[in-house]
């Protein structure tokens, strides 16, 4: 008893020792992560001078005025639509598509599913990187480049592996006793996608919007490499024009890196406890 | 309401696996026939063939008169209720009901009379709002059989629908469901691997092992004439005791010569038995043909000990073995039996089975 006692009590310090190690660890990232997002907010709103003269100063006079100037330089207007409808549609048919390719993977058992299924999930191993200049010639070859559907169909092609892996991982937990009741039912394939699987898959297809959508709305190296008009490209790539037109005016590139973190910071409260969920769900079995 | 008749039905997987061999039955109008057997044994598959969930690989499967092999499931005027409930868990227990009539596109009014007419049947009115995952497992099972019901099917086929529900609810249940049947006067189709559950509900029993049909009929004539060791073993709990033991003829009498057992059969097996003198056969007695004599009749015993005693207050079953066999006996509850008492049984020997060594067929078993 004595020594269960000790054992326990033993334990009961290592655990304590633990906990302390990660809550130091977990400080130091959330500080080394927000001191530099405060240190930007609050910098947004100085003047250039102000920030040369005093990089860590609280602003003397806070000024709209770098975001008035950013806005109308950087025609943030064009990006914010650009950026909403690449990440909406893009999100939009990666998700749908698939959740379809995922239902056929997960519940026809035809002898090419395996096949396509692994050909599919090959894809993760695509860097955006390696396939940058060929996807750039094939673009131009098609005379696509610059336009919106070559950003597009990128976007779609490289998001579906992962999406499709979560599509089919959690397809395949629907009993098939659901879809043998629905054609008994009445309902063909298609219906029972409509009704039944599209439905059902609501806790997933919440986690796989969130994410597709952040991963466009971040994109950056395609939105670069592919577009060149101001008209078609994003808040990302709109962003960085500031570090080479506008370099010598910290207040005003401050402010349109604002334009962009701040959507996400919303993003990220509105659905934290999806993105949550999301992080749970490969870790955890219902 | 319709008739449905399975022809020489066979399923076979690929890979050669041979699920359902040869399947012939008969499902007259308004009945209820029951597929029993252990699992694996081709029960379910046989149900999913009726449904169009599988297909057929041979034969030809009829309802109503017409050949249905290549219809698909929706077209088949078939109703399903399967195991795990397969209620849809996003819709309300209405939708759930209405979906198949809305498929169908019935009109709206129609839906609503048919729903609420089902929902009075099975008593589920008050949960008509809900979700699946907000009832019980019988509520679940009611609905599934309500979302059956609002079809007016021809046929219902029902897939081990009691399996996931706990003891006493499964036995009112199946009270619900016999009650079902005999409201609707419907066609039905039931799975289980529960024997119990196949005697009480069925007009007609299909025992099935390894995908072959053993043997068909009414419940009593597979309890009382089963047809080969399996059916006497399957049907009837406890099982029916099988003893090996072997026919010899003394003084001019065929006798059953076993460990522990001797029984002079009479007259009436002398015929069919004198074929086997000097062989061995299994020699099947139920728990409830065994009387407790504390005369042995030298005629008429079997001796064994007691090993385990079951007290179920209306009755007791006692478990006992013989040197070869172990064997159980339904007693009085009276019995003042102590394990590892050696007691003595006269069988009734107008109920003694008697099934040939190499092919486990009943030796006396005559065809309707």
């Amino acid at each position: 008893m004595e020594n269960n006692a000790a054992i326990k009590k033993n334990q009961g310090g290592d655990l304590l020792g633990w906990r302390i190690a990660s809550y130091i660890l977990i400080g130091v990232f959330t500080l080394t992560t927000i001191i530099p997002l405060v240190w930007l907010t609050y910098s947004s709103f100085k003047p250039h001078q102000e920030i040369i003269l005093d990089p860590l100063g609280w602003p003397d006079a806070p000024t709209f005025h770098n975001y008035e100037l950013a806005w109308k330089l950087g025609e943030f207007g064009i990006l914010f639509g650009n950026s909403i409808f690449y990440s909406t549609v893009a999100t939009v048919i990666t998700v749908l598509l698939a959740l379809m390719c995922g239902y056929a993977f997960a519940k026809f058992g035809f002898k090419i599913t395996g096949f396509l299924y692994t050909f599919f999930l090959g894809g993760l191993l695509i860097t955006v990187h390696s396939i940058l200049v060929p996807l750039f010639v094939m673009e131009s070859f098609v005379g696509i480049d610059d336009t919106r559907w070559g950003v597009l169909i990128p976007y779609v092609a490289l998001g579906l592996p992962f999406q499709l892996f979560l599509a089919t991982s959690y397809l395949k937990s629907i009993p098939d006793s659901l879809e043998e009741a629905a054609l008994i039912d009445g309902t063909g394939y298609m219906g029972i996608f409509w009704r039944i699987v599209l439905p059902m898959s609501a806790p997933v297809m919440a986690t796989m919007l969130i994410y597709c959508f952040l991963g466009n709305w971040n994109e950056f190296v395609l939105i670069m490499v592919l577009t060149s008009r101001q008209a078609v490209r994003s808040l990302p790539a709109g962003i960085n024009a500031f570090a080479g037109t506008t370099a010598r005016d910290y207040g005003v590139q401050f402010a349109a890196l604002m334009y962009g973190t701040v959507p996400i910071l919303i993003f990220y409260a509105a659905f934290s406890k999806q993105i949550k969920k999301g992080f749970a769900a490969g870790s955890l079995k219902e | 309401m319709a008739e449905v008749i399975l022809k020489n039905i066979c399923k076979v997987y690929d890979g050669g696996v041979k699920a359902v061999d040869n399947a012939n039955i008969h499902i007259n109008d308004k009945e209820f026939v029951v597929l029993v057997g252990p699992s694996g044994c081709g029960k379910s598959t046989t149900l999913r063939m009726v449904a169009g969930l599988e297909d057929i690989t041979d034969g030809d499967l009829l309802i109503d008169g017409k050949r249905v092999n290549d219809e698909a499931p929706k077209d088949r005027d078939i109703a399903m209720v399967f195991q795990n409930y397969a209620l849809y868990p996003h819709m309300t227990v209405y939708d759930n009901m209405a979906f198949g009539l809305k498929i169908r596109k019935y009109a709206k009014d129609e839906i609503e009379t048919r729903v609420n007419e089902a929902a009075r049947i099975l008593d589920i009115e008050e949960l008509l709002s809900r979700k699946p995952k907000a009832l019980s497992g019988g509520q679940r099972q009611r609905v599934a059989v309500g979302r059956a019901i609002v079809r007016k099917p021809k046929v219902f086929l029902f897939d081990e629908p009691l399996s996931n529900l706990d003891a006493k609810l499964r036995v009112q249940m199946r009270a619900e469901i016999s009650g079902l049947h005999a409201k609707l006067q419907a066609t039905m189709i039931y799975v289980t691997h529960d024997q119990v559950e196949a005697m009480t509900m069925g007009d007609k029993i299909v025992v099935m092992k390894n995908g072959v049909i053993q043997q068909i009929g009414t419940p009593l004539k597979l309890y009382n004439e089963p047809i080969n060791r399996f059916v006497a073993g399957f049907i009837g709990s406890p099982p029916m005791n099988i003893l090996t033991a072997k026919i010899v003829e003394e003084n001019g009498s065929i006798v059953v010569k076993g460990a522990g057992v001797s029984v002079v059969p009479g007259k009436e097996y002398e015929e069919g038995l004198k074929p086997y003198v000097g062989k061995e056969i299994f020699f099947g007695v139920r728990p409830e043909d065994l009387e407790e004599v504390r005369k042995v009749d030298p005629n008429n015993f079997i001796t064994a000990n007691v090993d385990v005693i079951e007290p179920l207050g209306a009755e007791t079953h006692v478990w006992l073995s013989t040197a070869e066999s172990t064997l159980i006996a339904r007693t009085a509850p009276s019995s003042d039996f102590k394990v590892g008492d050696e007691i003595s049984f006269t069988c009734n020997l107008s109920k003694i089975h008697f099934f040939e060594m190499e092919n486990e067929r009943s030796i006396f078993f005559k065809e309707d």
